[in-house]
C-alpha cells in the first residue's frame, strides 16, 4: 500500500487533489463547528442544492461553473438567513423551499440545454482527481481568506454561538457575525462541491464537527479535532479511492463515518 | 455629578399585539441597588429585556449612560446575567475559562486578542466568586447553581458600572443564594456597581435592595422601602403582603 501510496504522490492530479482537498476541509472543520452549534447544520445542505441549479447555469452559458456558483449561493445563503431572521418562514422549511428549487431549476436547465458535455455527475458526486490547476489556486487563496477571517471573528462567532442575547448586551453586532458565517459557509460549501460534491458536501461540514463535539472538553479543542479529522479524512479518501479505483467524494465521507463511529466508541467507553 | 446610568421615559413594548409593559418611567441613579419585582407575567423580564436593546420597543424612549439606547455604544458598561442561555444543551464544548473571558473581550475594538492580563483578570474573578476549580470544566456539564456563578463571573469579569441580573438565584441552593445576595451587595458597596435585580422574591429583596420596582404592566410602586413601607397607596394595594416585605427589610 506504502508503495502505490508513493506512487500515487508523483501525479500532479493527485498533488492537486491533495492541496486543493486539505484546504477546503479545514474550512469545512473551522466553519462546521459554529454551524452544528448554531443548529445551522442543514443550511451547508440546502446551499448545496442550490449550488446545483448555479452550476447548471454556468454549463449553459459556458462560464466555470464556479464563478457563477459563487456569487449566487452567497445571495442565496443571505436569502435564508433573511428569511429566518424576519421569521417569515421557519428556518428549516425555508431551507427545504430553496433546496427543492435550486434542484428542479438545475434539472429543468439540463433538460432545456438537452444535457451537457460536461459530465454533470461529477458535480452531484465530486471529483477531487480532475481538480484544475486553476481551481486549487482559487480554493486555496478562498480558504486561506475564510480561515483568516474566522481566526479575526473568532471571539465574536464563539459569544454568538454560545448566547446570542449576551453577544448582543456585550456590543457585538450579531447580525453582522451571523452573516459573516453563512456567507463564509456558502463559500466553503461552493469550493466543497469540487471536493465531493453537491450530495455530499454538507457531510464534510458536518461530519468532522459532531466527531469533534463528541470528545472536545474546550472549543479551541473542537476546532482543532474537526481539523484533524477533516484533513485526514480528504486526505485517506484521496488516496483509498486511487488505489482501489473508487468514486473520490463518496470515499471521503465514508472516512468521515468511520472517524465519527470510532469517536462515538471511545466515547461511549469513557 | 455622575451621568445617570438608567432613564427610561414612557416605555411600552407590546407582544404579538398586546401591551405587556405600559407608559414605564424610571430612573436609576448611580449606586441604586434596585430589586425588580412583581407577579409571573408582569413584564420584569420584557423591561430588562427591551432596556438592553433586546426587544423592540413600541414607544417611549431609553437612555443608558445619556445616550439614545440606538445610539449606545459604550457596553462594556453593562453586565448582564441572563435567567437562562435558550441554548445552552450539555455537550457544548466551552469550558469556564472561555465563557468568562467571552465577556471579557466581547466589548473590545478589533483585533480582538486575550492578553495575560486578560487570564489573570480571568482567575480573579473565578476565584472572587469560589469557582477556581472550575475553570476547565465544561460549562455544560456544571449543576445549576454552578452555571449560574460562572455566568455571573462572566457578567462582572469586565467590572460593569450597571449590572443586570434576571432571576439569577432560581437554581441556586439556600446557602449559594445567601453567598450570592452578600457578594451583589458587597460590589455594590465597595464597587458602587449600580444592579437591577428581577426577582419574585419582594422579601429577599426588601433585605438586599436599597430601592423596590413593583412592576404589574405597569409601575405599581417605584422608591425607596422606607417610602414602600410608609405608603397608604401600598398599604391598600398590598394588604398584608405590604407588611411582609417591610418587616423583614433591615
Amino acid at each position: 500500500m506504502f508503495t502505490d501510496i508513493r506512487e500515487a504522490l508523483q501525479f500532479a492530479f493527485i498533488q492537486r487533489a491533495l492541496i486543493a482537498g486539505c484546504f477546503v476541509a479545514l474550512c469545512c472543520a473551522f466553519l462546521g463547528v459554529f454551524l452544528v452549534l448554531k443548529r445551522f447544520a442543514l443550511i451547508g445542505d440546502g446551499l448545496a442544492h442550490i449550488s446545483f441549479a448555479t452550476i447548471a447555469i454556468g454549463l449553459l452559458v459556458h462560464v466555470t461553473p464556479i464563478f457563477i456558483s459563487l456569487p449566487l449561493v452567497v445571495l442565496a445563503a443571505l436569502l435564508v438567513l433573511r428569511l429566518t431572521e424576519k421569521s417569515l418562514l421557519y428556518g428549516d422549511a425555508a431551507i427545504g423551499l430553496l433546496s427543492a428549487m435550486g434542484v428542479a431549476i438545475g434539472v429543468l436547465i439540463a433538460s432545456v440545454a438537452g444535457g451537457f458535455n460536461v459530465d454533470l455527475f461529477s458535480y452531484l458526486f465530486g471529483n477531487i482527481l480532475s481538480v484544475s490547476q486553476t481551481e486549487v489556486i482559487l480554493s486555496v487563496i478562498l480558504s486561506l481568506v475564510i480561515m483568516g477571517l474566522v481566526r479575526f471573528f473568532y471571539h465574536d462567532l464563539f459569544a454568538v454561538t454560545f448566547d446570542q442575547d449576551h453577544a448582543q448586551v456585550s456590543g457585538i453586532r450579531t447580525g453582522l457575525v451571523n452573516r459573516i458565517l453563512i456567507v463564509l459557509t456558502a463559500l466553503t460549501v461552493v469550493l466543497g462541491i469540487k471536493v465531493v460534491g453537491t450530495m455530499l458536501v454538507s457531510s464534510l461540514i458536518v461530519f468532522p464537527a459532531v466527531s469533534a463535539l463528541f470528545v472536545a472538553t474546550n472549543f479551541r479543542a473542537a476546532i482543532l479535532l474537526a481539523a484533524v479529522f477533516s484533513v485526514v479524512s480528504v486526505i485517506t479518501g484521496i488516496f483509498v479511492s486511487y488505489i482501489w479505483n473508487l468514486p473520490s467524494g463518496a470515499t471521503i465521507v465514508c472516512a468521515n463515518f468511520v472517524i465519527f463511529i470510532v469517536v462515538f466508541f471511545i466515547r461511549g467507553r469513557k | 455629578m455622575s451621568i445617570i446610568p438608567l432613564d427610561v421615559k414612557s416605555l411600552c413594548v407590546m407582544y404579538q399585539g398586546a401591551e405587556v409593559l405600559s407608559q414605564i418611567d424610571l430612573v436609576v441613579n448611580a449606586g441604586d441597588y434596585i430589586g425588580i419585582v412583581g407577579p409571573n407575567g408582569s413584564g420584569k423580564t420584557t423591561l430588562v429585556r427591551a432596556v438592553l436593546g433586546l426587544l423592540p420597543l413600541a414607544s417611549g424612549q431609553v437612555v443608558l449612560f445619556g445616550k439614545e439606547q440606538q445610539e449606545f455604544k459604550d457596553w462594556k458598561k453593562i453586565g448582564y446575567l441572563p435567567q437562562r442561555i435558550t441554548h445552552l444543551d450539555q455537550r457544548f464544548p466551552a469550558n469556564v475559562d472561555e465563557v468568562v473571558a467571552a465577556g471579557l473581550i466581547a466589548s473590545r475594538p478589533y483585533p480582538k486578542e486575550m492578553t495575560s492580563s486578560d487570564r489573570d483578570r480571568v482567575a480573579d474573578i473565578l476565584k472572587d466568586l469560589g469557582i477556581a476549580d472550575l475553570r476547565t470544566r465544561m460549562i455544560g456539564r456544571l449543576s445549576g447553581g454552578q452555571q449560574q456563578r460562572v455566568l455571573l463571573a462572566r457578567a462582572l469579569v469586565h467590572a460593569p458600572e450597571l449590572l443586570f441580573l434576571d432571576e439569577p438565584t432560581t437554581a441556586l441552593d439556600p446557602a449559594t443564594r445567601e453567598m450570592f445576595y452578600v457578594l451583589l451587595q458587597k460590589i455594590n458597596k465597595t464597587q458602587k456597581t449600580t444592579i437591577l435585580f428581577v426577582s419574585h422574591d419582594p422579601v429577599t429583596m426588601g433585605k438586599y435592595a436599597s430601592k423596590l420596582l413593583y412592576l404589574d404592566k405597569k409601575v405599581v410602586f417605584f422608591g425607596s422601602f422606607d417610602n414602600f413601607c410608609h405608603s397608604p397607596d401600598m398599604t391598600r394595594y398590598f394588604g398584608a403582603g405590604q407588611h411582609l416585605i417591610c418587616h423583614r427589610h433591615g
